[in-house]
């Protein structure tokens, strides 16, 4: 695992992007332990620890993206490994910029461990689907549609963070329980400003996103919609998701199914990725065999 | 070290009567420190009386401040000494560093690691030092004190989790709500514990507060006590749906909540979380209440519950408590003594090695001859030979400034040494830290 994790790092980037890539990571990693360290054991850790990691690896990562830009001259955009690091920096910057507008307590302690695991399972793209073996986005109205669901997919990252510790607080409240882990979260009323906040944040960018998405299609690319597991996942997400939001607006989803609905949605958004994954595949071996089919023809 | 003591009398020996009578009131704490350092040769005093506790602290030569410090707080509540004797407990040297650090770390209190203590203390410690009152030793002490109360507050799980039934409601409130300036309470019943809620509320800064009761007359005058609006209780329940929090606490012998009256309260209210503490037996909240989605009801059994889950916890603390105070005394009592002790200290060595230069220079002055290396080796040898000399001189200081009467002995140790007359104003160990700051 490690040399697949080293020939393809030393043989997809530079020695800078690579080094700042790593970094990032490693900062996640630590980011993650500390945060649940101090979650756990808030009298001898604090999560600034971890704050300032994830701000480490944060940096790094935009950092990885700009030598990315400086090294390739192409859109870093080119590869399954770099769009879902580019949603990770994306995700990392919803969770800055969220605990900036108001501190919540305990979210870092989520948030930063998913963030790890996105980048164990980045790797594991990386190594199916090696840099070079797909091609980037040709229209700029793509790299638009890309960056409106990258970053709506941050928001609801957000969402379902706050909606997982929404669920753990109100079991602990259910039952009358005060474990020590959960003095450090957020009221549910803080936690549950957060969702809705993301989720009425997160729709637009969605909408809009799958708009430009739809708009840039080709005629091919319409006759083959049935196909296409990239936009199916996709339009089963968007319908869930609208109809969370209706449920939320009408008063028909409240308590703690609302939240359990919000991380289905979440769940749906990963499996886009995985719709994505097959997508790519799917492509990539289209076009391996199209020379033996027009030589046998 | 010996010359800290501490005389007092807490709720541990002392029962509430005998508090009462020998507590000091704000008023009389001034002239009570000015007898304490005019009378009984107290250089430096500091007063504490709270309701608990009752604590003189003191840094005296006298040689038996035991008996001058009850003498004084007997004489001044018009009792016996004897009779104050048998509730009071003394502490002296290092026992009464301890003692101190302990009381503000809230580890000798009624409720264990309660933080009022520290504020207590503190204020006690001001009033002192208004009253001139306070020198280097009891300032540092005191200093670090505070100091210690913050790290085992910091450090350790002592003052975590509250330890009242209306104090544990109120925390589980605040995990509900964000922020409770735009939320409702609404008491129903007028419960001495309810009433103490309610008032928690208030200092939280609940918006609104409702008071609801059988007669409208008590429900006003409960209303006016905590600023809040009377209402009722044929209207109760029109004014539930605004209630974010209910606490309830009525005579009623059977439930005035039922499941259906919550429900369609919560559904008016648009399914916004509802806190309701019912602290009346039997209860005033039909059980099945808490099944309801967004409803969080807690009774006074879950509420002792986790009071006592609380206690336990802050019980299975102390340990590491008494780690940290025992080392931070460790550490206050080495700090004293080379505080005491420093200056004759100081002033031996530099005599002795002036000495050593003056001898070396008139040696060498006479080989002048003799290589620089063996020169140099002439130099470490006298060096090594006058810190050696000075090594048990040195202990022998230390372990003096240890005992209760230093003071005296080290001016004479200074006088034998002959750098009496060098070190006076400076050194004296019991002079320097006698003199106020």
């Amino acid at each position: 695992m490690l040399s697949t994790v080293h020939s393809f790092s030393s043989g997809a980037m530079g020695p800078v992007a690579s080094l700042a890539l790593h970094v990032a990571i490693g900062g996640y990693l630590v980011a993650a332990i500390l945060a649940i360290g101090a979650l756990l054991l808030p009298n001898k850790l604090k999560m600034a620890a971890a704050d300032i990691a994830g701000g480490v690896s944060t940096a790094a990562l935009a950092f990885f993206f700009a030598a990315r830009f400086a090294e390739a001259g192409t859109q870093p955009l080119g590869s399954m490994f770099e769009v879902i690091a580019l949603s990770a920096l994306f995700l990392a910057l919803a969770y800055f910029v969220a605990m900036t507008l108001k501190r919540l307590q305990g979210v870092g302690a989520f948030a930063f461990p998913a963030l790890a695991v996105i980048f164990l399972v980045d790797y594991l793209f990386a190594i199916r689907f090696p840099p070079g073996s797909q091609t980037g986005p040709e229209q700029p109205l793509l790299v638009v549609h890309i960056v409106l669901i990258v970053l709506s997919y941050g928001v609801y990252f957000m969402a379902a963070v706050a909606a997982a510790m929404y669920l753990l607080q109100e079991r602990q409240l259910k039952l009358h329980r005060e474990p020590r882990w959960t003095r450090n979260f957020p009221s549910l009323e803080a936690l549950s400003r957060l969702v809705n906040t993301c989720v009425q944040i997160g729709l637009p960018l969605l909408t809009i996103g799958f708009s430009l998405g739809f708009a840039a299609f080709t005629p091919e690319d319409w006759a083959g919609l049935s196909r296409n597991t990239k936009v199916l996942s996709g339009v089963v997400l968007w319908i869930v998701l609208v109809g969370i939001s209706a449920g939320r607006f009408t008063g028909y989803l409240y308590g703690r199914r609302h939240f359990y609905w919000v991380l289905v949605g979440f769940f749906l958004v990963l499996l886009t990725f995985v719709g994505l994954g097959l997508y790519t595949a799917a492509q990539a071996e289209r076009a391996r065999l199209e020379p033996v089919a027009r030589e046998a023809r | 070290m010996q010359r800290y003591a501490i005389i007092g009398l807490s709720h541990k020996f002392a029962p509430l009567e005998i508090r009462e009578r020998l507590a000091y009131s704000d008023r009389r704490v001034p002239s009570a420190l000015r007898d304490a350092r005019e009378r009984f040769n107290c250089d430096e005093a500091v007063l504490l009386s709270t309701c608990n506790r009752v604590e003189l602290y003191v840094f005296t030569s006298d040689a038996e401040p035991r008996e001058t410090l009850l003498k004084m707080l007997a004489e001044d509540h018009g009792m016996a000494p004897e009779f104050v004797g048998k509730y009071t407990y003394f502490h002296r040297g290092r026992a009464a560093v301890e003692h101190l650090l302990r009381v503000c770390g809230g580890l000798d209190s009624l409720v264990l690691g309660e933080t009022q203590i520290l504020n207590q203390v503190k204020r006690a410690y001001l009033l002192a030092q208004s009253e001139n009152s306070t020198g280097k030793a009891l300032n540092t002490l005191f200093h670090k004190a505070f100091g210690v109360a913050k790290r085992l507050h910091s450090e350790t799980g002592i003052s975590e989790g509250q330890l009242s039934v209306s104090s544990v409601g109120v925390s589980f409130a605040r995990r509900l709500f964000d922020t409770l300036t735009d939320k409702t309470a609404l008491l129903v019943g007028v419960g001495e514990v309810g009433e103490l809620t309610l008032s928690y509320l208030k200092e939280q800064g609940i918006g609104r507060a409702i008071v609801v009761s059988r007669t409208l007359e008590r429900a006003r005058e409960v209303a006016v006590k905590h600023g809040a609006d009377a209402v009722p209780i044929e209207l109760m329940e029109d004014y539930l749906p605004r209630a974010d929090i209910v606490i309830s606490q009525t005579a009623a012998d059977h439930a005035i909540f039922t499941r259906e009256m919550i429900k369609a309260a919560q559904k008016k209210r648009g399914w916004r979380p509802m806190f309701i503490l019912d602290l009346a037996v039997p209860r005033d909240v039909a059980s099945d209440v808490d099944e309801l989605s967004d409803v969080y009801l807690y009774n006074v059994d879950d509420l002792e519950k986790v009071v006592a889950e609380h206690t336990l916890a802050r019980s299975a603390e102390m340990q590491h408590c008494n780690e940290i105070i025992t080392e931070e005394a460790e550490r206050f009592v080495a700090g004293f003594e080379a505080f005491s002790a420093g200056p004759l200290i100081k002033a031996l060595s530099e005599r002795a090695h002036a000495l050593r230069e003056a001898e070396v220079s008139r040696v060498l002055s006479q080989l002048v001859d003799l290589p620089l290396e063996q020169k140099q080796e002439i130099e470490r040898f006298a060096e090594q030979l006058v810190n050696k000399l000075l090594h048990q001189q040195i202990s022998a200081i230390k372990a003096e400034s240890r005992r209760q009467d230093a003071a005296s002995s080290l001016r004479v140790l200074a006088r034998v040494l002959g750098i009496e007359d060098d070190t006076q104003g400076q050194t004296a160990p019991g002079a320097e830290v006698e003199k106020k700051s």
